[in-house]
């Protein structure tokens, strides 16, 4: 059972940044890149940290508490100190919303 | 006794030696890594030592840089509870306390450092904070006991005041220098450092001239030169000395640290130093830095094992310092190093919970300083540091103004 969830309007996030997105008792990261929309698990795999007062860099995104750098795309872990990818979530945008695929 | 032979022996189980081990692996190193640690405890973080290990909010196994797994499945030998006598450089061997010997073909020094010490004879109830048996130690007193006396004003001196604070101790800081964080900040910055600190209802004393400790059995107080001070414990944090000695003993070149190029090399082609014990070339600073932090455990970990995989990458010790530091519910980020005559452009306030400060010397930018709520500061001070990092100095009137994207800063 999938579920397309509507996260917010697509000038809700700045450009090549991210806001959170709480659903239910979860949270998550959606992002505006150069590459589209994205989201992904909100907290940071090493520490209980809430990435969305962490830097985008084109389709990379910096945990705001030590620095650990993940691709945005894939949810990849890029460097120290994160070792654990974060749960990446399919994003569709329709008209101005911005939907994602909570599985 | 077994003869043991590995090609590459770490000597140091805390954050720069598993970073190392781990890094070297990460590159497709495929010879034997041991790490040796003097501890009986896996490498851990010490970062949350004087916050949340203190207050009894993470054990052990919340703060290990790796999981014990994730040693056996990198293939990384850790030889806990042992500790390094002597490196005999011409032979390639490190003798252990129990006399067993361990030839190396690169030697890694991530020896780190101890505390300062007070001079005078140990007293129940004196505490320094460097291990994490140190921590619990502390942590049980401070529940006990009621009054606490930090002594130094430095970054851990204040995490724990914040601490014990949290805790509803009665917390004092004593501080020799006129002011607190005198060689890590302006005294600006440091000033609305204090002001949080006394509105929590800490004390501060400076320019204290420490006489003594008052107490037979345990601590009962702290004699200043001008006043005495009611204490039943006390935390000691004035500074960490590198632990150099095997080093120097070995012949290699030691001055505020083991001495290593921009790789991380000693004199020695076969040993290397990184973390708090190395003194190493900094490319950016164009001049040795030796750095306690965190930040340069991790990357000069990543720096030696690309040495040792002989890449020639460009990875290199180049990196803008940065570091952290949590107080109550506020945190501070620092990038960059400057002196005491740097002067301030202030972006934010800290009254709204959110304060930058960019730093420059002679109109170059020289450092950037966040001091807010959280992590509120961290994107500001992430490009500040990429600012730097690049050696652009954007203008001033655009630094100051907050309506101005600091990231847009970056492609000017």
């Amino acid at each position: 059972m999938t579920d397309w969830v509507l996260a917010c309007a697509t000038d809700d996030i700045d450009e090549e940044d991210l806001i959170r997105f709480d659903h239910e008792d979860k949270t998550y990261a959606i992002y505006n890149t150069d590459n589209g929309f994205f989201a992904t698990a909100g907290y940071c795999t090493h520490e209980v940290q809430h990435l969305e007062d962490g830097l985008v860099i084109g389709n990379v995104i910096e945990c705001p508490l030590h620095q650990g750098r993940f691709e945005i795309s894939s949810g990849k872990a890029l460097s120290a100190p994160v070792c654990e990818d974060l749960v990446s979530y399919p994003v569709k945008v329709e008209g101005d919303q911005i939907y994602i695929q909570i599985v | 006794m077994r003869e043991l032979k590995v090609g590459t022996l770490i000597i140091g189980a805390g954050q720069a030696g598993a970073s190392a081990a781990f890094a070297l692996r990460e590159k497709g190193y495929s010879d034997p890594v041991c790490i040796i640690g003097e501890e009986a405890l896996p490498p851990y973080e010490r970062p949350p030592l004087s916050k949340a290990v203190l207050r009894e909010e993470k054990s052990l196994s919340d703060i290990l840089v790796r999981d014990l797994p994730a040693y056996d499945s990198h293939n990384i030998q850790l030889m806990l509870g042992s500790r390094a006598e002597q490196i005999l450089p011409q032979e390639q061997q490190v003798k252990l306390g129990d006399g067993q010997v361990i030839s190396y073909d690169n030697l890694i020094l991530a020896t780190g450092g101890r505390p300062r010490q007070l001079p005078g004879k140990a007293l129940p109830g004196v505490h320094y904070l460097r291990s994490h048996g140190d921590g619990t130690r502390l942590a049980a007193e401070l529940k006990q006991y009621k009054k606490l006396a930090v002594i130094g004003g430095g970054f851990i001196g204040l995490e724990v005041a914040a601490s014990a604070r949290k805790m509803g101790l009665e917390v004092c800081v004593i501080e020799a220098a006129p002011r607190v964080l005198q060689r890590s900040l302006p005294e600006t910055i440091a000033a609305d450092v204090v002001a949080l600190h006394e509105d929590q209802g800490v004390e501060f004393h400076y320019n204290a001239r420490l006489q003594g400790f008052a107490g037979t059995d345990r601590l009962s107080g702290i004699q200043l030169e001008d006043k005495s001070i009611d204490a039943d414990i006390a935390v000691v944090g004035i500074g960490l000395i590198p632990n150099t000695e095997l080093a120097e003993t070995a012949g290699l070149a030691v001055d505020n640290g083991i001495c290593t190029d921009a790789q991380c090399r000693t004199g020695n082609a076969h040993i290397y130093a990184i973390g708090d014990c190395a003194n190493s070339y900094h490319t950016y600073y164009q001049r040795a830095v030796r750095l306690e932090s965190w930040q340069n455990a991790n990357l000069q970990g990543a720096i030696v094992a690309a040495a040792i995989c002989a890449e020639t990458s460009d990875i290199q010790n180049d990196a803008v310092p940065w570091l952290w530091s949590d107080q109550y519910d506020w945190s501070f980020q620092v990038a960059g190093i400057f002196d005491s005559q740097a002067q301030l452009i202030s972006r934010g306030s800290a009254a709204e919970g959110k304060q930058i400060w960019f730093i420059h010397s002679d109109g170059v930018l020289t450092g950037v300083v966040g001091w807010g709520k959280g992590t509120s500061i961290a994107k500001d001070v992430r490009v500040g540091q990429m600012l730097l990092q690049q050696g652009k100095t954007p203008p001033f009137d655009m630094l100051a103004d907050e309506n101005i994207s600091l990231k847009k800063l970056l492609k000017l």
